[in-house]
Order: C-alpha cells, then structure tokens, then sequence
C-alpha cells in the first residue's frame, strides 16, 4: 500500500469516475493533453455510457465547425471599408470623446451638471437679503382689513359687560322690582316713584344713578311748562299723518341741544318666547343696551324691561316688529343726555296680557 | 498584419457589418496606441490585439434601442439580407444561433483559440485569467456550440 505523509491509499482500487467528470475530460482528450491513466478513465466511460460518447461527437462537431470558420473568406468590402485616415483620426482624438460616449450616460451626465447648478444656486446665493430689499419706498404698505360686524357685536357684548353702563337704568324699575312685583309701571307712577327715591339717592352706587335722578327730582316742578310730550300712539292701524310723523320719524325733528328719550309700554301675549323674539329683535337691527341691566331683564314674573340705544334708521323697523305682537305706547321726552347723531334710546317696558 | 485578424474577430462576435467596421476601426487605432507604449515584442503583440479586441468589441456589443423586441427581429432580417452572409460557403446559421445563446467570455475565448489559433497562455495572460479557467470556457463553449451543429447536421467526424 502506498502511502501519501500519514494518508494510505491502494494504487490498485478502481475508482469509479461520474459522466460530469467525464464530460470535462473531453475537450483535453481531443486536444490531446490527458495523460494515461485519465485517458483510459476516459476510454472506459465512452465505452460504457452512451452519452458520454454523444458529447464526444458534438465537442468533434463543433470543432470541424470552427475548422470551417477559420477558413471562412471574408469579403473585400469589408477590408476596403477600413479607412486608414479614420483610424489616424481616431488615434490623434483625445482619449475621452464626450460623443463617443452611450446616449445615457450623456444624458445623466447632463442632468447631473443640472442639478448641482441649481444646488449651487440655491444654497450659496442669499436669498433672505434679495427679499429684505426694498425697491419702493417704505411708505407704499397697505393693509387690507375686512371688518366682521357680527364678531365686533359679539366682542362688544362682552366688553359691554365689562364697560360702565352708560346711561342709567330707571331707579325706579329697579327699586320697584326690589320693592314689589306684578306692578305696572306707567309714567305717572314712575314720576311717583322718582320722588320717594329722593332718600335712596345718597345710597345709589353710581354717578349716573345719581344724577338722573337729581334731574328727575329738578324737573318735577318744571314739568308743566317745559316738557313736550308726544301723542300717545296706541292703534297700529291708525296712520295718521302727523301722529306717524311725530312717532316714527325722529329724524325730521330740528336738532336740539337737549337730548330726547323713548319711553315706551306694550302688552305681549306669551311673554316667554315673544319677549325673546323682541331681544333678538332688538339685536339685530344694532340695538345695545343703555343700562346696567340686559336686555329683556326680568323686572317682574310678567314684566320685561328693555333699556336700548338703536340707530335712528331702523326705529320705523323696530315699531314695524312691535305692531305685530301688540300695540305699543311710544313717547318721546326730553332728557338732558345727548345721544350721539343717528342714535336713540328708548325704555320700553313689556307686559304680560292676560288672554 | 493584424487587420484580417480583428476583422474576422469582430465578425463572429459582432456579426452586423457596420459594428465589424466600426469595432476594427477603433481596435486598431487602440492597438497602435498601446503599442507606442510598451516595448516591441511578438509576444506582447499578441497581447495587444488581444486587449485591443476585447477594448473594442466591449464598447460596440451593445447598442440601447427603444423597443428592443421589434429592434432585434428588423436586425437579424437585415443581417440575414447581408452580403456578407452570401459569400459564405458554410451555413452560419449555427454560429449565429450560438452567438445569441452562449455567454460572452466562452464566445470570445473560443474565437481567439479555435478561429485565431491564439496560444492559451496568450489569452490567459491577456485576460489576467488562468489557463484552466481559458481551457473551461473553451470546453464549455464547444459542448454548446456542438448542440446547434448537430442540429443543423454535416459536421460529424470524419
């Protein structure tokens, strides 16, 4: 037995080749580079394996094939087409031709330049300097401002609630509604009821409360010959002329230096929802409560009192709406407050009617 | 010298007449230029062609052309209505067929061998390859080569 460092082997044991190891023989048994023993390995496998001697026959095949090929005479426009000045011009052509390049490589090559100019661009050049950069003078900014009516009356009816009242309450209203309930106030009892508050006068919490009361007491004596009052309007459907005129357009009157108030009554069936149409009524053609107390205040389980500043413009609109509902009593009295152009106020004291 | 060598080269690799003519163009300008570089020799001639083919024939193989399928059947008609095809005492339908299926390293190292009669330890050395790695490509090429000459038939032994 033969031996190889620690490794024995028998020379004499017949080793059984597989028909891949013998394919791969073939070519360099044709080409007659094998040497014995793999020769006759070889011999052994054509002998016994079909496809071993069919893959002889092709590798041969092929080779006569080629045999063929090299042989082959290759026309003459061919070799007449070699242009030996273009292969000089070619020689003398720099080594990187941008045209010789593939069409997509040129054209990423090209985007690429592209993109990375505009890089440049856009990162080294200041662009927060261009724009601080007035080319007009200074003066030339205009502010475009939309006003939202309906946000500025709903602003205002808070900040109303922060605001003095700016014109006083009647303080009668207001005691009477602390004193008794279910009373109807009218002018003459309110007149009344002026002169006993002249002792509560000293305990009133604000200036205004105290002056309008102050001019309330004054004007008692004065009353029979310096107030103007206005006939009562007490049927809708009355159109008289000069009780319309008189009534519902305020602003035909002479400008005055002493300011003018509208006391007003009326009567209102379901005086719960009905009193709430009036409010929202009152609201929406631009009225704001005049006093400390909201509109619509509950002054008695059947009494609403509403003391209000309207535009002088919508007031005809406002006696519109209170015809529908019942007959109101408007007055209009002279009063030392003078309300600004194109405005009114008016107190106006809703009672519940009895079906 | 080597001008019928790199024009038959290219015809088997390239086949189209016009890339045959273009490919030996620039493969022997690139064969004169490496050889201004490198010292005379015969057998560092054989290298050069040989790099210079490989050169050429890498740069002029593929040609990018939108829709492809349609490109490639209107090429093998105008391949076949060649004339060069016409001279040709033996059918190339099997080496046309073999060109399109094979892989391109056995391709190139069975023309420079079996066509060329190029010595193994040329091509091995101008490939930076192995002479048993240039014996394998050979080999295999010839058994898939084998396969479409039998197909075609009249190429047994003999």
């Amino acid at each position: 037995m033969g031996k190889i460092g620690k490794i024995s082997f028998n020379p004499n044991s017949q080793k059984v080749k597989s028909t891949f190891f013998s394919k791969e023989l073939i070519y360099d048994y044709l080409s007659k580079q094998l040497n014995v023993e793999k020769k006759e390995l070889l011999e052994n496998a054509m002998n016994e394996n079909f496809s071993v001697r069919l893959e002889v026959k092709r590798v041969q095949a092929a080779q006569n094939f080629l045999v063929t090929l090299r042989n082959f005479s290759l026309p003459s426009q061919l070799s007449q087409k070699i242009d030996v000045p273009e292969v000089q011009n070619f020689m003398s052509k720099n080594s990187f031709d941008l045209k010789a390049l593939p069409e997509g490589l040129k054209q990423a090559m090209l985007a690429l330049g592209v993109v990375s100019i505009l890089v440049i661009v856009a990162t080294i050049i200041p662009w927060h300097k261009i724009r601080d950069v007035q080319f007009l003078s200074p003066s030339h900014n205009v502010l475009v401002v939309e006003v939202n009516k309906k946000e500025n009356l709903q602003n205002l009816s808070e900040m109303e609630k922060n605001e003095p009242p700016l014109f006083a309450d009647d303080q009668v209203a207001i005691a009477m509604n602390q004193d008794s309930k279910g009373t109807n106030p009218t002018v003459p009892e309110i007149k009344g009821a002026t002169q006993d508050s002249k002792a509560a006068e000293s305990n009133s919490q604000s200036k205004e409360l105290k002056d309008s009361s102050g001019a309330i007491a004054k004007n008692q004596e004065l009353k029979a010959k310096e107030r103007e009052t206005v006939p009562v309007k007490t049927a809708p459907s009355e159109a008289s002329s000069t009780n319309v005129t008189t009534a519902q357009d305020p602003t035909s009157e002479a400008p005055v230096t002493t300011g003018f108030l509208y006391r007003g009554q009326m009567k209102l069936t379901n005086l719960v929802v009905n009193g709430k149409r009036l409010t929202e009524k009152i609201i929406e053609i631009g009225g704001r409560k005049a006093g400390e107390v909201d509109l619509g205040w509950n002054r008695g389980p059947q009494t609403l009192y509403y003391h209000f500043t309207i535009p002088e413009a919508r007031y005809p609109e406002l006696m519109t709406f209170l015809e529908l509902y019942g007959k109101p009593s408007i007055s209009k009295e002279k009063h030392p407050r003078v309300m600004p152009e194109g405005i009114i106020r008016l107190i106006l004291t809703v009672d519940e009617e009895k079906q | 010298m080597w001008t019928n060598q790199f024009i038959h080269f290219f015809f088997l690799t390239l086949i189209d007449e016009e890339k045959v003519i273009h490919a030996t163009n620039e493969a022997l300008a690139r064969y004169e230029k490496l050889k201004s570089k490198t010292l005379q020799s015969e057998k560092s001639e054989e290298i050069l062609f040989i790099r210079s083919c490989l050169w050429a024939w890498q740069r002029n193989r593929f040609q990018i052309q939108p829709d492809f399928w349609s490109w490639f059947q209107l090429e093998q008609e105008r391949i076949r209505k060649q004339d060069l095809f016409s001279h040709s005492p033996v059918p190339l339908e099997p080496w046309i067929k073999y060109q399109k299926s094979c892989r391109p390293e056995e391709m190139v190292c069975l023309v420079l061998r079996e066509i060329l009669q190029l010595s193994e330890s040329r091509i091995a050395e101008a490939l930076n390859l192995s002479e048993g790695t240039i014996r394998y490509r050979i080999s295999h090429g010839l058994h898939t080569l084998g396969e479409f000459t039998q197909e075609q038939g009249g190429f047994a032994h003999g």
